[in-house]
Parts: structure tokens; sequence; C-alpha cells
């Protein structure tokens, strides 16, 4: 039986956590393959006549832009038209200008995790083996407690649910940074999303195992709802 | 146990019945040992947007003598892609049923990836366009592995597992045949897969079971004294020994049906060679074993 608490966290981390804003560092896939400066653009189209490849050349590569408006920002490219130097790629938030700085690499740098309700029953190192998963968010058992006024009488009450982070550590990167990119995931989505009840993170303590060939990297936070009793 | 890694060059893919596959010959590059081949690694990717349904496939076969994939697959494995990225990553894959290989023989593992719809939407693996790799070449299929077409290149790899040699066990085997009059060791291994499709409560991988028969001389807590003649404890319901390899929560059942769960293996190593595998066993049991 899951709680309202438990199924509502998971929801709410399913919902909020962006791969897109969980991203490795920039050596943690391959090469660079290209690196350009954008003649003029759109939110969609890049173009530039460094682009000089075949047609259909960098479909699938990234684009990821290091100057301007979109800077940090990478997308994955649709379409390339050798005839009109123009990558299609899906949508900036900011149309790409004249002198933006970028590069295409065959490369996603973003995590791949899942939100899960506490542990399997089986080892949790399949999951990251078996299934190529950077990052598992694992919503545990939730308790609550009531917020009374000076006369004791129950105005609202407060609810903690465990999350604990698991990763190991990963071609790249470490378990070590994951961790860390994980809680910084936790506090953004937190603090932008708050959804009409405070809801503050705690980090509680850091739980590794070591399993002789693979270290299994845990971190526990302690997620707390405030809300009253409407 | 035999590699090539050094250097990938180009891309290749498979889908529907485009298959690609390697030779290799044990002792190449690696320890001419006999071994129980357990991981594949490759260097692959989501290639364009396959369904989600998309599955990769990887097998190793033997190979015959006009060196090409010939029989059915002595061990296999596969992964779905849905959690691939479009990055060019190195990837380590577990074959779900271990195979051992022999030394100085040449193998082949095949790839292949039957529900991906065409070359632009499927499974992408990198290769060095040169004859780099000395123990073997490169190939590939277009009717899903019936005939193959010979090439020139190597792809990047890595085949490896445990160096074994399964002497000590035979001993064991025979010993147990004339003292207790036992006919067979073989016993159905359930290998534990995950399978593709996430719970959509808990959010987990479901368990799936692909059996095989192995042979695994099980001794009971009941036989304690048996099993420390041979220098073991029986820790937990039994023990069983084998040389085909096993993992933690695999299952296990003997020729009376009774089933046990794998809760500890642990490789028994002489030198620099595995002689074989003691597994604790608890029985699984509805009378609460």
């Amino acid at each position: 039986m899951v709680d309202d608490a438990r199924r509502n966290t998971k929801a709410y981390l399913e919902t909020y956590i962006l791969n897109a804003s969980l991203t490795m560092d920039n050596d943690y896939y391959g090469a660079t393959g290209a690196a350009g400066t954008a003649d003029s653009g759109s939110t969609t189209t890049t173009v530039d006549a460094e682009r000089t490849e075949a047609d259909h050349y960098w479909n699938n590569y990234y684009i990821k832009f290091g100057s301007g408006p979109n800077a940090g920002m990478e997308r994955l490219v649709s379409h390339f038209d050798s005839g009109t130097d123009t990558l299609t790629h899906a949508a900036f938030p900011n149309a790409v200008a004249v002198t933006d700085t970028y590069v295409l690499s065959l490369t996603s740098t973003q995590v791949t995790y899942i939100v899960c309700y506490g542990n399997p029953d089986y080892p949790l190192v399949r999951v990251f083996i078996d299934k190529d998963i950077d990052l598992i968010f694992s919503v545990g058992e939730s308790t609550s407690e009531a917020i009374n006024d000076f006369n004791y009488y129950p105005v609202g009450y407060e609810e903690h649910v465990p999350i604990t982070a698991w990763c190991i550590d990963k071609t790249g990167i470490t378990g070590v940074e994951l961790e860390w990119k994980a809680e910084e995931q936790l506090r953004r989505v937190t603090e932008l999303y708050p959804l009409g009840s405070v809801r503050s993170l705690e980090k509680l303590e850091d739980c590794d195992q070591n399993m002789g060939g693979t270290i299994i990297y845990g971190r526990r936070f302690m997620l707390n709802y405030r809300r009253d009793l409407t | 146990m035999e590699w090539y890694e050094t250097a990938d060059t180009n891309n290749c893919y498979v889908y529907v019945d485009r298959w690609e596959a390697q030779i290799f010959h044990v002792g190449t590059v690696g320890r001419n040992v006999d071994f129980l081949a357990s991981y594949l690694k490759l260097k692959t990717w989501k290639y364009g947007a396959p369904p989600a349904t998309a599955v990769f496939t990887y097998s190793i076969r033997a190979v015959n003598t006009s060196h090409q994939p010939t029989g059915s697959d002595l061990c296999s494995g596969s992964v779905d892609m849905s959690s691939w990225t479009t990055a060019q990553t190195w990837k380590t894959l577990k074959f779900t049923s271990k195979a051992r290989l022999s030394r100085d023989t040449d193998y082949a593992f095949c790839m292949r990836s039957p529900t991906s719809p065409n070359n632009v939407n499927c499974a992408a693996l990198r290769y060095n366009s040169g004859d780099v790799y000395a123990g073997g070449h490169d190939m590939f299929s277009d009717n899903a592995g019936a005939t193959w077409t010979n090439a020139t290149n190597d792809f990047v790899f890595d085949v490896y597992g445990w160096p074994i040699s399964d002497r000590a066990f035979n001993t064991l085997m025979d010993t147990c045949r004339k003292a207790f009059h036992v006919a067979s060791f073989d016993v159905t291994q359930s290998a534990l897969t995950l399978g593709t499709t996430r719970d959509s409560v808990t959010g987990w991988y479901p368990k799936t079971y692909t059996d095989t028969t192995t042979h695994m001389v099980i001794i009971q807590k009941e036989s304690q004294k048996l099993a420390l003649d041979l220098g073991y404890w029986v820790s937990l319901d039994a023990v069983g020994f084998t040389v085909d390899g096993a993992e933690v929560y695999d299952l296990v059942t003997d020729s009376f049906g009774r089933t046990w769960i794998v809760e500890v293996v642990k490789p028994i190593i002489v030198g620099d060679i595995v002689q074989f595998f003691v597994c604790d066993l608890k029985e699984l049991s509805v009378y609460g074993g």
C-alpha cells in the first residue's frame, strides 16, 4: 500500500526532475564532432556556412551553445541540409543569433534516472549495470505529525518523505559527482516548484555501500511538506 | 579474455534481419585458458529513434570450418534500448546464460536488433576499418544469421569472464557418483534478468528468469558432515558446487522439484584459475524453509 505522501513525491520528482538540467561534465561522453559560430538562425535552426559536410551528416548529433542567450544548453539535431548549411534541432528557448558559438558532438551529456519506491527485491546494482541507469531516486516510507497552535488545536500537519539517491561510478564521472548532481537537482525542484505547500529538503547522511569491486553511493534526504488541514 | 579496444573509426548498424558478427580466437590477446564468458563490452548506441520496445541481442556461437558462426547460441543476452542515448559509449553487456569457452578455439559473437525497423532507427556499433585484431575479423548477414559475408574490419570489443578449469569439479562429481550412486547432477538454473517495462506503481523493473540446464552438486544442511569432509560449511539450507557460474538471486531447481535461491556465490580460486563456484542456497518452501 502506497500512501499519498509517497505517491505525490514520486509523481512530483518524475514531473520536475529534468534530464536536461541533470547534465554530466563535457568529457563524460566521446569527442566533439565540430565547433563553429552561427551566421543566423531561429529557435529551431542554426545556419553556419562553415558546415560543409554532406546532407544528414549531423543528424542525431547534439548542438550545444557556448555563448549567446542559449549558452550551456544542448538540443538534438534532427536534420542537416548541406545546400543551405542549416542544422534543424529541437527548440531552444531563445533564437540563435549571429556570433553564437556552438559545438556538435555525438553526445548527450544527460543523466538517465528513475524514481521508485523503496528498494527492489533484487540487487540494486543490477539496475545500474543491466539497465545502464545513472541515478536512482528511491522514495521511502513517509511519516507525518500534526502541527498545533498555542492551544494544542491542530492547524495542519507536516509530512516527511525520505528520498535516497543511489548511483555508482560511471565511465567519465564518479559516483560522488553524481550524488552531488542528484542533490543539486532535488534542491532545484523544491525551490522552483513549491506547489502550494512549504517544501524543504534536508540532507541526512551518506550511506555508501562497498560491495568489493563496486561501490554503491547513497545519499539520504528528507523532503518535508507543511500543509494546513484543508 | 579477448579484446581489441584501441581505435574505432567507423559505424555500422543492426536492424531487422541485418546481423553483425566478429570472430575471435581464445588466446590471441589474452590468456590461452578456458574461460566462462560472462560479459561482452561494445561501443554502441541508439541511432535515430527506434521504437521504445527495441531490443539489442548479443550471443556467442561456435565457428565452422569456413570461419563463420554456426549452430545455436552458446550463451546470449539482450538489453532493451529504451534507456540508451544517442551517445557512443562503451557498454558492458552481460550474458544471461554463461558459456565455457575452450582455450585455443575460434568463436564468434553475433549482434542483432530485429525490433529496430531500419538502418536509420536502430542499434549502432563502432568498428575499426582495418584488420587490426589478429584473432579474427568481422562479418555481416542480411538474413538473420543464415548466411554470412566476410569483411576485413574488426569491432572494438572485449569478451571476458572467469578463467576456469573443470578438473576439480569433475573429480568431485565422480567421487559423489561412486559413493552415492548418483546418476545425474543436472539442475535447472533460472537466471535472473530484469524485464523491459517498469512497474507502473513501484517504478522498479520486473524480474524475469531464463532457464538453462547446468550441473550442480547440492549438499543439504542435513548432510553437514559430507560438506565438512569437502572442507565447506553449509551456512544456509544447502551449498551448491558448480563450474557453470551462478549469480546472486538466481534460482536452482533440482530433479525432485526443490527450488533454491542463490544467496552468495564464491569463486574458489587456486593460483590464477577458478576451480569451481560455491553457492550458499536457501530453499524456497511453502513450509517456511
